[in-house]
């Protein structure tokens, strides 16, 4: 709630300069909103980004030697990922007690991806003070999405005001509201809560299997009511922002999964993990295995996530097999309609149960939950 | 609100409801219609103090969208006829315009006029374009006026008082003069009366529907009727918004198709040219029309093919009129669209406020379903060509020189051209202008130029050359001199050496042997192009599981059925195989459409 608080308090100069100031500085007064905002609230979460973004963009800009500055740029951008994500030293260490830079699981995955289009020729001449306004922006910079840069151009170029756009913004910082407030915290986190800790102890399964559906809908609703108000904060501001979840737990498969949850995360794994390992190495198995490890290392660097990745990798790769040898193709309408129920249902309790790799404290209290839902204890 | 005449039409801008109206949005500034005013009398003002008349030629041939068109509209209100000359137009072809029509005065840029070696006159502004420092955001927060740089147009005019005392003309006087290439290669002048544009500003009015809020999208060359009429004259007519944000290029059709939102497009007006263009570089925008505001995708200058227009239709789920008309009946005259009686695909409609007929060589009026040439009457058909004693008219129908028949709904068809013109994007080129330049060079014996079909130009021109015994020449050196004679539009896209021009018994070039003799010369190429995207469609379908058209390659990975992420693997892999290449990593990466794909086999294929 509080980031929603700083998000929703720093719309209102941001929407007076977005609209109000001459056209050319119009986004970079949103960017200038962030700069002042995130200096405000952390210095070292602003030096980071300052530092990363210039960086990226001279060392793009003058190291002649493209494949160099790709290696140089991807090298510093993860180790100052890993640095700041990573879990592992004593609780008195000075490098436990560090401060986590604000958005920065975003930018550094922004930031990558402006180089790997640019090695990839997609990207070109890009103007500094551009590069700037699309990390800085500030609907999207704390909770999503991984929004595109020649997407972002795009939006940039043809935004205009628009009475219905902005109005469909308003709308979406309502739904996202509700899903953060109404769904997810009072439905979800308290009544559901409550309801499964009377449960008692006869029905430990019922309550370990609805625990698992609570963590995963209320981390879809969290997660996708965040992305409702960027999303609308964004067409408060004329742009529009990628989607980042479709109806995930209608996917019929865990691959479509990864196409409706989390989409601008998952795309950039597709696109910058699975496609370069993939191509190299010419064995999707790994490149699935290993894209679903870093999109699990982008929410925590820790054994939960790794494991968590991991599951989702190999459930990815066996349906991708089972796909490729068996072909169900019914022509009864029933059947289909039968076998889309089954699908759906299979996939969710998949996405449900592998919730228990995470929402535990440990690894050994997640397998007490795997335990109980196989009746194993 | 219409007006009747050209005064009217400059003094209907004062009205305060127009005057802060947004005229032009160009590619250095954006101006209101009180801008416009005060810049139409400003100039006013400058062409009394030099003592011109009512009825002077003045040339107008300056780069600048916004001082083009107010130089243009006051020498109108004034009674003064414009000689239109592109600021491209080489030397050779200005001498030819100035020996037909005598000139009072001019309006162009310093370079041009020392180029084309302008005769002294009572009216000279050379015209530079002010640069620079115009929109500082201190400068326009205070309102601060930026200063003039000399040598401007601006800077000429500042000190000038303003004239609002324009002229009523009448409707048979000459307002402007546009030079069209003549078939014997000299410029043939097209003079255009008030009253031929007032009636057609009118009709095309009607006919696009424009309202108060309408914004009309053109880039189109303001020294070509279609950019001239439909778009700045019918704005300004109609008192809407004209977008000219940038010049039209193959890189901006983003941006292009991006203007429709961001500046409430209501109307497009471009060519079949452009056409073919758009649809092959707009992956990804296929909405881009589909606004609020947008009514009509509007298409002129030249045939639109039925496969062109089909598929921008269904592409772009957009409203498509499409428009014949010359530079002779001011731009229109017929009209498919939008009205549903006149829509069929293939045609261009029915005649609107004019009249057309169907003639055989003998001038007898041909009935429904026979093909004959094609005549127009009407206001907005102009009276005759400029000191020529061409006699281009038929029982007062101008004949077009295009062969065309009407079906019993009174449609028209538009069927082949009796005149040997080339029509390249929509501009007419006479071959004999390029021949003639050809056969001056020294090291050329004789040459031949020609139309080729040509899917995204509708013609390409086509140069054979005979080289002087013992002389060589590439094609670039040919270009090269032909640069220096000739407008950039009309440069022959390839050249090609022939030992001699095959000829017929009358001594004329027979250009269907000609087009064989080339086309055998290029066939080995074409068929080894033809054969990879074959292959690569087979491995395609192989991968996607899926069909693939032609049109499909150019479509981008995320819009083609079942290309994910293993069967972009999958097909990286297969082609490799097939074609017994090695793909990098950076080559699988950059596989976004198959044409990318197809682009990277050829030059791995090339170099093996």
């Amino acid at each position: 709630m509080e980031e929603l608080s700083i998000i929703l308090l720093a719309t209102l100069p941001a929407l007076l300069g977005c609209w109000l100031l001459p056209e050319d500085y119009q986004i970079k007064a949103v960017g200038m909103v962030s700069f002042f905002l995130l200096a405000y609230l952390d210095a070292l979460s602003l030096a980071v980004l300052v530092t990363t973004s210039i960086f990226t963009y001279y060392t793009l800009d003058r190291l002649t030697k493209e494949k160099l500055a790709i290696l140089v740029i991807g090298t510093i951008l993860a180790v100052i990922f890993l640095f700041f994500k990573v879990d592992f030293a004593s609780p008195d260490d000075f490098i436990r007690n560090r401060a986590l830079p604000l958005g920065m699981s975003y930018y550094i995955f922004r930031q990558l991806h402006f180089c790997l289009e640019v090695y990839k020729g997609n990207i070109n001449d890009v103007k500094f003070a551009s590069f700037m306004s699309y990390l800085f922006f500030f609907p999207v910079f704390l909770v999503g999405p991984i929004n595109r840069y020649p997407e972002w151009e795009r939006e940039i170029r043809r935004r205009r005001w628009d009475a219905d756009v902005f109005s469909l913004g308003l709308e979406r910082i309502l739904y996202g509201y509700v899903k953060i407030v109404i769904l997810g915290n009072y439905f979800i986190s308290n009544g559901l809560y409550k309801f499964i800790f009377n449960l008692g102890e006869e029905h430990k399964w019922l309550a370990s299997y609805l625990d698992c559906i609570r963590y995963a809908a209320n981390s879809y609703f969290q997660f996708a009511g965040y992305s409702d108000i960027a999303i609308g904060i964004s067409l408060l501001m004329g742009i529009r922002v990628v989607e980042n979840f479709n109806f995930p737990f209608l996917a019929i498969n865990i691959n479509d999964f990864w196409k409706r949850w989390h989409i601008s995360l998952s795309q950039w794994c597709k696109d910058y993990i699975f496609l370069p390992i993939a191509s190299y190495t010419r064995m999707p198995i790994i490149a699935i295995v290993s894209s679903m490890l870093v999109l699990g290392l982008w929410h925590e660097v820790s054994m939960r996530y790794v494991i968590w990745g991991i599951f989702h990798g190999i459930g990815i790769a066996a349906w991708q097999l089972f796909d490729k040898h068996f072909q169900f193709d019914f022509r009864n309408r029933l059947a289909q309609i039968l076998w889309r129920i089954v699908s759906v249902i299979l996939t969710f309790n998949f996405v449900v149960v592998s919730f228990a790799w995470i929402k535990e404290g440990s690894f050994i209290e997640a397998l007490g939950v795997f335990r109980t839902l196989l009746f194993l204890n | 609100m219409q007006v009747e005449s050209f005064k009217g039409f400059i003094e209907a801008l004062a009205e305060d409801r127009v005057s802060k109206k947004v005229f032009l949005k160009s590619n250095t500034s954006e101006y209101t219609y009180g801008n416009l005013l005060t810049r139409i009398r400003r100039v006013s003002g400058a062409v009394k103090n030099c003592g011109i008349s009512p009825g002077d030629n003045v040339v107008i041939s300056v780069s600048d969208d916004f001082e083009m068109i107010s130089c243009f509209l006051a020498l109108l209100a004034n009674g003064i006829t414009v000689v239109l000359i592109d600021p491209d137009a080489k030397k050779e072809r200005v001498k030819k315009i100035l020996s037909t029509v005598s000139i009072h005065g001019w309006i162009c840029s310093k370079e041009n006029a020392d180029a084309w070696e302008l005769p002294e006159t009572s009216l000279a502004f050379s015209v530079e374009a002010q640069t620079g420092s115009s929109s500082k955001l201190l400068n326009k927060l205070l309102k601060k006026e930026t200063s003039l740089q000399k040598n401007t147009f601006e800077f000429y005019l500042k000190d000038i008082e303003e004239s609002d005392d324009f002229r009523a003309v009448s409707n048979n006087e000459i307002a402007y003069i546009i030079f069209t290439s003549g078939s014997t290669g000299n410029p043939k002048g097209v003079p255009i009366s008030h009253g031929n544009i007032l009636a057609h500003l009118k009709t095309l009015s009607n006919q696009y529907e424009l309202s108060q809020s309408s914004v009309i999208m053109n880039f189109l060359s303001l020294y070509h009727a279609d950019g001239l009429v439909q778009g700045a004259l019918l704005a300004t007519y109609n008192h809407v918004s004209l977008i000219r944000p940038f010049k039209f290029e193959i890189a901006k059709i983003p941006h292009l198709l991006d203007a429709v939102y961001k500046f409430k497009v209501s109307h497009f007006v471009t060519v079949p040219t452009m056409l073919v263009l758009i649809n092959k570089y707009s992956e990804g925008y296929e909405k881009c029309f589909e606004t609020n505001d947008f009514k009509y995708l509007i298409s002129s200058a030249s045939f639109l093919e039925s496969g062109l227009w089909n598929e921008t239709v269904q592409r772009f789920q957009v409203k498509l009129v499409n428009v014949y008309g010359l530079t002779e009946t001011v731009a229109g005259g017929l009209f498919a669209g939008p009205s549903p009686d006149s829509v069929i695909i293939g045609s261009v409609g029915k005649p609107v406020d004019c009249e057309a007929a169907i003639f055989d060589r003998d001038g007898r009026e041909l009935g429904e379903n026979v093909t004959g040439e094609l005549g127009l009457k009407g206001d907005n058909v102009f009276k005759s060509y400029l000191n020529s004693d061409d006699n281009n008219f038929h029982q007062r129908f101008f004949m077009t020189g295009d062969l065309a028949f009407r079906d019993p709904s009174g449609i028209y068809y538009i069927k082949g051209r009796l005149k040997n013109v080339i029509i390249k994007g929509g501009i007419n080129v006479y071959p004999e202008e390029i021949i003639e330049i050809l056969n001056q060079h020294p090291d050329i014996l004789e040459a031949h130029v020609f139309g080729q079909n040509d899917p995204i130009w509708g013609e390409k021109i086509y140069a054979a050359v005979v080289l002087e015994a013992n002389r060589k020449l590439s094609p670039i050196d040919i270009i090269g001199y032909c640069q220096m004679h000739i407008e950039s539009e009309k440069l022959p896209s390839a050249i090609y050496f022939v030992n001699s021009l095959p000829k017929g018994l009358s001594g004329k070039v027979q250009i269907d042997e000609l087009r064989k003799t080339i086309a055998m010369s290029s066939v080995d190429d074409n068929g080894k192009s033809e054969s990879i995207r074959t292959d690569i469609k087979k491995l395609a379908v192989k991968a996607f599981n899926t069909q693939i058209e032609d049109s499909d390659f150019s479509k981008h990975s995320s819009n083609i059925v079942g290309w994910d992420s293993l069967a972009h693997l999958s097909l990286a892999t297969n082609v490799e195989d097939y074609f017994k290449i090695q793909l990098t990593t950076k080559d699988i990466l950059g596989i976004s459409t198959l044409e990318a794909l197809e682009s990277i086999v050829q030059k791995k294929v090339a170099g093996q």
